[in-house]
Order: C-alpha cells, then structure tokens, then sequence
C-alpha cells in the first residue's frame, strides 16, 4: 500500500497543500425524469482523493458507488455539488475535457478497431504524430503484455485480454486519475485473482496517478484499497483504510457488508462501568491476546478513537456488556469514538464477524455467559464448517439467528443441537442500531421455524 | 507475466459451421416433399408474375401480329436518344434521392437517437407512418405548397419584384420527394443499429479526449456502415423504380424510364417498343436487386460470424 | 451523451425539428389543411368549407372507394395466402430449395410495377385467358406487387420458429397437417396480420400497375386522384386523399383488433 494509507480517514489533511487529484463537494446525481421524492441515486456526497491513492468504492448494486464514478468521469451531471481535478472545477464539463482514464464494466473496446488502434484512440484525439503514438501504444501493450496482439480485433480476445487492453487504452493518455468501473466482475474466478495481481503490480508501477474504482466485492477491495468508501442507497456511509473498517466499523452496515458480521440488538448494561475483556466462557484460542484496557474510562473514549491511535485491533476502545435482546450478554468495545450509548438510550447493535463465534464445551461452567441456540443449518465450506444458528432456548424467544464459521478441525454439531456460543474477546464491536438494515440482520422467520422442529 | 499467457481459446475460435446432418437420406426425402408443398404457390407466381414477364420478353422480339421478327424493334429503341436520356435521367434522379436520403437519414437517425428531445418519439411513428402513405400524397403536397399556383408562390406574388419559385415539377422536385418519401427506409434500421450501440462506448471515446464529431466519425458510423450500405441499396433500387411520385409531378422533362414505358404503351400504344424499354428496366432492376441481396447477405454473413 | 454542451444540442435538436418538419411535417400538414381550404392565398388557408370533403365522398367518389377497398381486400388476402404458404414451403425445404424459393419469392419486389403492369397487359390481353378490361386483371396487378411483402413478412418470422415445438408436436404424434394447423400457423398468426395490414395499405395506394390496367369501369381511387390532380384540381385530390388514408387507417385498425382478439385466444 502507499504512503497514503496512513492519512486520516476524512481525508480532510493536506498534502503539503496539493489538491487533491479528485475532489467531490457535496455532489448529488439525480437522473433526469425521477420525482422529486426519490432518493436520487447519488446524495451528497463529499470525497478527497489525493494523488497517488487508491480509494474503493464499495456496495451493493444501486448504492450509487457507479453513479459516483460517472459524476467524476463526467458521464453523468451533478444536480447539486461540484467536482474538481486537481484543483480545477470541472462540473458541467465534458469528459473529452477531463483527461481521466477510465475503464468501464464491460471494457467498451471499440468493436471495429484493432486493439493498437483502440489504444491509439486517445492518442489520436489528441493529434499526436504518428510516431509518437506508434511508440506510446507499443509502450502500453508491453505494460499489460499484450504486445503479440496488436493486430486482433476486440472479438478475438479473452475476457481478461479485454480487460488488459481496456486498461492500456485508458492508461495511454497519462491521466492523473485512473477510474475503474467492477474491473474484474465480467471474469471467471480463476481469471480475477489474475487480473487482481496484475491490478496490484500496475498500482505500483504509477505511484502518481490516483486511482478510484467501483466494486461490490469486499475482497477486491480489501486487496487493492488504500481506503475504501462503503456505499449505500446513495449515500456514503462510511471512509476509511480497509484495517479501520474491518476492525472498527462505524456503521452497521459497514460491519455486515465487509466481513460479513452478524448484527445483534441489544443493550447497553446500566452499570457504566467498564468492563474487563476477557474470553465469554472458557478460552479454547490463544491466539487472540486479551488486551491490557482495564484502566481507560468512557470519557477518554471521545479522544482516543482507534482511527487515530491506529493501534488498529483490541487497541484502546472502551469496552461496555452489552444484554442482547435474543438472550445472554456479551462483553463488546467501541469502535466510532465519537459514538455515545446514551444518545441511542442504550439500545445499540452488536457486530460479530462469524469467524469470531466459538462453540463452548458443552458441560462447561461458562454456559452462563454464552449465547444459546439451535444449529438450523450446517455447511461445508471446504475450509471449515458454516452453521446457521437460531438464538433463544428451544425456540421460544428466537428472534434471530446467527451465523458461526467453525475452525477447521473444530467439532461439528447436527442439525438440532442445543449448543452454546461464545465470543473471541474483542471481536464484538458496538455499532449505532439501525433497523433499515432488515435484509443483512440475521432475522427471524427461518430461524424460529428451524429451532421448533 | 504469467497472467498474459492465460487465454481462453474459446473465445477466440472462428464460428463453427452447421453440424451435417446425421441421416441424410431422411433429409432429402423431406426436402422433396417440401418441395411439394411449394409448388402451389410458385405456380400462382408464375401464373402472374413469371409468365407475364416472359411474354413482355418475348413481345419485344415479335410484331403486333405476334410473329418473331428477331431484334429489330431493339435496334430502333436502344438507338433512340429518348431512350439514352430516359436511362441517364432514371439513374441521375436515382442517385440524387438515394445520397439525399442517405445524407438526411443519417443525421435524422443520429439525432434521434443521441439527442433526443420531447416529440422524438412521435418523430419515429410520423417516419414510420408515411411508409404505409401514398407515395403520392408527397408531390401532390409539394404541388400545393410550391407549385406554380401554389401556397409559396402566392405568398411570395405579394412582395416586390415579385420573385417566383418553379422546381416542383422538374427534376429537383421528384427527388425532394423522393428524398421525403424513401428516407425512413434509412431511418429505421439505422435507428435500430444506434440503439444496440452501448452508451459506454460513446462515454469513454469521450473520456479519451474524441469530441463529437470524432465520436460520431469514429464510433458510431462504422457501426452503421452495413445498415447504411443496404438501406441505400434498397433505396436506390426503389427510387430507379418509382412511378407514383413522377407521375403526380407532371413534369415533362422528367422521362424515367418508367414513364417511357408508361408512355409507349399507354398513349402511344406501342407495346413492342415499351416491351424492349421493360426488358432493359427489368434488367437493370434485377441487376441492382442482386448486388443488393448479395450485399445483405454477406454483411449480415460477416456478422454473424463476428458474433 | 454525444454532446455535452447545451447550445449544440439545442442547435441540433432545432435542426432536427427544421428537417423534420420541413420534410413531412409541413406537406403532410398541406395536405390536410388543403382539403377544407376553400382558396389558399396567403400562408394560410381561407374559406373554410367542406365542399371538398363532401365532393370526395360523392356518389362518383363512393364508387372509386368502394373499387379500391373491394380491389385491396382480395388482394392482400390472395397475396398473404400465397406469401404465407410459400414462406412456410420455403421453411420446410431448407438448403438450396429454400433460396430459390426465398429468391423468387422477393422478386416482385424489385421489379417496378409499370413492368408489372406491362407484363399483364401482354399476357391476358389474347387468349387462353383474356382478363384485359376486366376487374381481376386490376386485383391480379396488385396481388403481384404486394406478394413479396407478404413472403417477406412471413418467412422473417417463420424463421424465427422455434423448431423444438414443432418437433415437440410431430414426436406427440401430430401429422403434418395437424403440426401446421395446431403449431406452426397459430405461432404465425401475429405475422400474418401484419403482412395482411401492410399489404393492404400498400394496395390502397398502389398507382404505377393500376394505371397500366384498369378499365373504366373499375378506376381505383388514386387513379381518381391522379385525375384531379392532372387537371389541376389539387384541393380536390388533397381531400380524396385524405378519405383514402382515413379508409386505409381505419380498416388497418379493424385488422389490428381482429388480431388482437385471435392473439388473446
């Protein structure tokens, strides 16, 4: 990753006072002919991208994480905000007058021209002489390696050779800002994790071009991103370096989308107090250290926030029990330090990511403290095995269920099973509750009907 | 660089023919017995259109007693100058009208397509209505709007020096007709060729740095190209053809060879002469015709191959 | 999302509308006003009147309508039943069978309908069969002219055909003859209707064959408005036009309909 990485998640710093290579104030993209009460499909969205960075833009389908990369691209107008390059105001611009490369989701090669002719296309719009375009396009072809196919046309390529060619022909032009629209989504799996190494390698050779691409897979972005934005409905919901997110989800929906997490309502103990973290129940892993936090009170929460200590895991995030509403109580931290329980009144939503769930013995005497439910589904999942489990005590109050990922040699219960689960201590993060997330919560319908049977 | 040698050969691999069939006998067999089937109606074809066409052959090699007097009728009339001039003005007019429609239907389907505007639809379904119009309704509102007592003229009588326009019953005036009447045969396909052109494509030659124009030259008419080539074909081959729009025209100077057969076998009654004229318009039809479908079917041949 | 700036693409949008308008907008337009028009001497026309309307639907006029409809009726019927058979024939056959037939088939098409007309003259002006003066040389004329776009309209859909059902229906046991009457014609149904539709509009219209062969007795009506207007009576021929579109569009609604209502069943 570049030295970006280390820059604050808003973004807001400086760099020696360079523009930022990207700049989107307060941009919304509303298309034209949708009422006024739709959500538009870009809302107000704020972003830096220095020189140099690679920001993803993740999402599900329609959170506007494409409509972003149009606006910047110039493909799409803003109804509201302004975009700049560099410094340049250039809303209202066209994207001839941009000199952004992009790449789009289905590469969009010029079907009648050679492939040197497609990456000569920018070139010759720009009246370059012909041995200076000649040599720039050979230039680009070795850089993807493609030079043996200069002569084909676009139909005589691989998925993957499209891809590479789109990317040399966007790359010809020497923008300073490279966009990517699901660059790897049109490839078969094998294909991707290629193209994915070939992305990384690319990145570093141009430490100097900002690169902003669009996916809704979290490992590509964890893979490539210096920072990732998590997009929704629109809105960016939450920014930041791919560590900061994963670890220290402000949202909930940050915390289900990348990783996965369940989410568990709950909440917060009145005691105020803080708690010490330690294993729920027993301790059958190791490795994941117990930190040393017992001295830090709520109020020094608002001015140590992981963002900024970057300490990064089990750092110096208060740490509060939280009573779920599907039964048992957990110890879980803080991650937004500008989060306050008693805002929300208590009620809050826990984040676990599946692989943070342990089974607990059996007999043992930490039954207390876990979480009890039916296992409703089991899964192989060639690396280990993924259970479904229904939350509550035969069914009763099972409001909602949860899903484990067992260690590989773990023992693996049926289907039926009364078991216990616990928590790998900090991995339980506190996220402000928020109930339009209906369709990533671990909900109740299948779960009550599995745990009855 | 491992990833570069990765290819998939399927993609790349030229379009495999038709598989033979596995029991050819069964296919004749059936084939014969289609066959069958066609006879009906080809013996319907023949009866009004086949025969009828031989006879017209064969009516300008006989004398009005219907005895064969061999090629002199075709001597006299490919030797007329009439005849010359009716030629050169049926493929002058046929020219003119087929670049006119070519030149308006291409920027009335660009324009339709890539920027279009509140009406654009009623546009298309006014284009595709005229089609199944007279093709006269066209000189005749030519007639009333430009004519020599029409609308323009009398309109313009009132201003000083009064200035007069007189085209609409000469060769300008059949080929804007023509050019109004035969343009949505242009319009149409190109219309559907621009909406298959994904918008992505126009987005990043934009993005590369293309203006308009370049899009337009480099993008987007290439992939016209074949649609434009056959339209123009078939408009061609009609406009050669055209009889309705002449006529209402009245113009006098303007023969076709078309009106000269008309002429010659109407008012002048001279039915192996007009015959020796059909056979030279039916030759240079087919001929025309024939190059257009084997236009068609390589274009349509190339791209099926592409795809 | 070609242009990106406003005053190009109000500059081509108002060349767009020009053109448009200019090139049938405005004739269509005269046309019309021209039927009602009781004198047209300034941009506008004056002296509204029906007199016109009234004179195009008088008892000479209602004969011409009547010859045109009964004359494109048969036609497009005869032309559809022969174009659909021959393209369901042209299906069967396949291979070279199925060029020549689709080659012939296209052929009317592309000759032009004086030598069409010329062509039937000379065939039943003697014996065996003389058709000359008659009505049914004038349907015969028509029928050749609008054949190809029948076939052609029939054969691109028959195409089309998913072989599978038809396969589908033979391997339940169905004869030919059942296939075509249970499968293949009813799947054809919706291209039938079209072809019926523009065969017919083409046959109200048709002038060039018509003119080489109709007798006095039966004189279609664009071979009256080719009179009015020869004579110079333009606001005449304007509102005989306009009856034979009004005519042409309303039984191409009733063919629509009549389709429509098959298409439900």
């Amino acid at each position: 990753m570049s030295h970006a990485a280390a820059r604050r998640a808003d973004g807001a710093e400086l760099d020696g006072g360079r523009p930022a290579a990207v700049e989107l104030r307060r941009v919304s993209v509303r298309y034209p002919g949708a009422p006024a009460g739709v959500q538009p499909a870009l809302a107000d969205l704020s972003l830096r991208i220095e020189a140099g960075e690679t920001v993803a833009l993740l999402g599900p389908s329609g959170s506007g994480k494409s409509t972003a990369l149009k606006a910047i691209a110039g493909f799409e107008q803003p109804s509201e905000g302004t975009v700049l390059l560099a410094g340049r105001d250039v809303t209202g611009r066209p994207p001839a007058e941009r000199g952004l490369g992009v790449v789009v989701q289905q590469y969009a090669l010029f079907p009648h021209l050679r492939v040197a002719d497609n990456v000569a296309y920018g070139l010759r719009a720009r009246r370059l002489p012909r041995a200076q375009v000649r040599a720039r396009v050979a230039e680009m072809l070795e850089m993807v390696g493609m030079e043996s196919h200069a002569r084909k046309l676009p139909r005589e390529l691989s998925g993957g050779q499209q891809q590479r060619i789109a990317i040399a022909r966007a790359l010809a032009i020497r923008p300073d800002v490279l966009l990517l629209d699901e660059p790897l989504s049109a490839l078969d799996a094998r294909m991707r994790q290629d193209m994915l190494e070939e992305l990384v390698r690319l990145r570093g050779e141009l430490p100097d071009v900002a690169m902003v691409f669009v996916t809704h897979d979290q490992s590509e972005a964890l893979a490539l991103a210096d920072r990732i934005g998590v997009m929704r409905d629109g809105r960016l919901v939450d920014l930041g370096t791919a560590d900061e997110l994963y670890h220290h989800p402000r949202h909930a929906f940050t915390a289900s989308f990348l990783g996965g997490s369940n989410l568990l309502d709950g909440v917060i103990e009145p005691l105020g107090s803080v708690f010490e973290s330690g294993f729920e129940g027993a301790a059958p892993v190791s490795s994941q250290a117990v930190s040393s936090q017992t001295g830090s009170s709520q109020t020094g929460s608002s001015q140590t926030g992981p963002a900024q200590t970057g300490l990064g895991r089990g750092g110096a995030s208060p740490t509060f029990r939280v009573r779920l509403d599907a039964g048992g109580s957990v110890g879980a931290r803080v991650a937004d330090p500008g989060f306050e329980a008693s805002s929300t009144g208590g009620a809050i939503t826990v984040a676990v990511r599946p692989h943070a769930l342990r089974l607990l013995p059996p007999n043992g005497a930490d039954r207390a403290v876990g979480l009890r439910g039916i296992v409703q589904s089991v899964q192989w999942r060639g690396a280990g095995h993924r259970l479904r489990v229904a939350l509550g005590r035969s069914g009763r109050d099972a409001g909602c269920s949860v899903v484990v990922d067992l260690e590989p040699f773990a023992a693996v219960p049926e289907v039926g099973d009364s078991i216990t689960i616990g928590i790998v201590p900090g991995e339980a993060v506190i996220v402000p509750r928020d109930t339009t997330i209906g369709g990533l919560r671990a909900v109740a319908g299948p779960a009550s009907a599995g745990a009855t049977a | 660089m491992s990833a570069a040698q990765v290819t998939t050969p399927a993609a790349a691999s030229p379009a495999v023919g038709r598989p033979a069939s596995p029991r050819p006998w069964r296919r004749t067999r059936g084939s014969v017995r289609a066959l069958g089937w066609a006879v009906p109606p080809l013996a319907v074809l023949a009866a009004i259109f086949l025969v009828p066409l031989a006879e017209t052959v064969w009516q300008s090699v006989t004398d009005q007693d219907g005895a064969f007097k061999g090629a002199a009728e075709w001597v006299r009339v490919l030797g007329s100058a009439a005849l010359l001039r009716a030629l050169g003005t049926t493929l002058w007019i046929a020219l003119l009208s087929t670049t006119g429609c070519v030149l308006v239907g291409t920027f009335l389907a660009v324009g339709l397509s890539f920027v279009p505007f509140r009406g654009s639809r009623l546009a298309v379904r006014l284009l595709e209505a005229v089609v199944s119009f007279p093709s006269f309704i066209l000189p005749l509102a030519f007639g009333i709007l430009y004519g020599r007592a029409g609308v323009l003229n009398s309109a313009l009588a009132g201003l000083p020096g009064s200035p007069h326009v007189d085209f609409v019953n000469d060769v300008p005036g059949v080929v804007l007709a023509e050019i109004a009447y035969f343009t949505p045969f242009v319009v149409r396909p190109l219309l559907a060729v621009f909406g298959q052109i994904p918008r992505d494509l126009l987005d990043v030659s934009g993005s590369l740095g293309a203006g308009p124009l370049m899009t337009l030259r480099r993008v987007i008419l290439p992939a016209a190209r074949p649609a434009l080539a056959a339209s123009a074909g078939l408009v061609f081959l009609l406009a050669m053809n055209e009889f309705g729009i002449i006529m209402f025209t009245g113009a006098k100077n303007v023969v076709t060879l078309p009106m000269l057969i008309y002429t010659k076998s109407i008012v002048t009654f001279d039915l192996p002469a007009a015959a020796v004229v059909a056979c030279l318009q039916l030759a240079l039809s087919l001929t025309v015709y024939g190059l257009y479908r084997a236009l068609v079917r390589r274009l349509s041949g190339g791209s099926r191959a592409a795809a | 999302m070609l242009l990106h700036s406003r005053s190009a693409r109000a500059a081509v949008k108002v060349a767009l509308v020009v053109v448009l308008a200019l090139l049938l907008g405005v004739p269509l337009l005269a046309v019309a006003l021209a039927a009602f028009a009781g004198s047209w001497n300034g941009v506008w026309p004056s002296d509204p009147t029906l007199a016109h309307l009234a004179d195009a639907l008088s008892a000479d006029n209602l004969a011409s309508i009547s010859v045109s409809l009964q004359t494109a009726l048969v036609s497009s019927i005869g032309a559809v039943a022969v174009g659909a058979w021959a393209a369901l024939a042209a299906r069967s056959a396949r291979g070279r069978a199925a060029r020549v037939i689709d080659a012939v088939f296209h052929l009317p098409a592309a000759v032009p309908s004086v030598v069409v007309g010329l062509g039937l003259l000379t065939a039943f002006s003697r014996p065996p069969l003389t058709l000359n003066g008659t009505a049914a040389i004038v349907v015969i004329a028509q029928t050749t002219l609008v054949l190809a776009f029948a076939y052609n309209t029939v054969a691109g859909a028959a195409e089309g055909l998913d072989p599978v059902l038809e396969q589908a229906a033979g391997s339940l046991g169905a004869s030919p003859v059942r296939v075509l009457f249970t499968v293949r014609l009813p799947l054809l149904l919706p291209s039938i209707g079209a072809a019926l539709g523009l065969a017919f509009a083409l046959c109200m219209g048709e002038l060039g064959a018509t003119i080489m062969v109709y007798p006095a007795s039966w004189r279609t009506l664009p071979v009256s408005i080719f009179a009015l207007a020869d004579r110079g009576s333009l606001f005449l021929a304007a509102a005989d036009t306009l009856v034979l579109i009004a005519v042409t569009v309303a039984v191409l609604g009733l063919i629509a309909r009549l389709r429509g209502r098959t298409m439900v069943r």
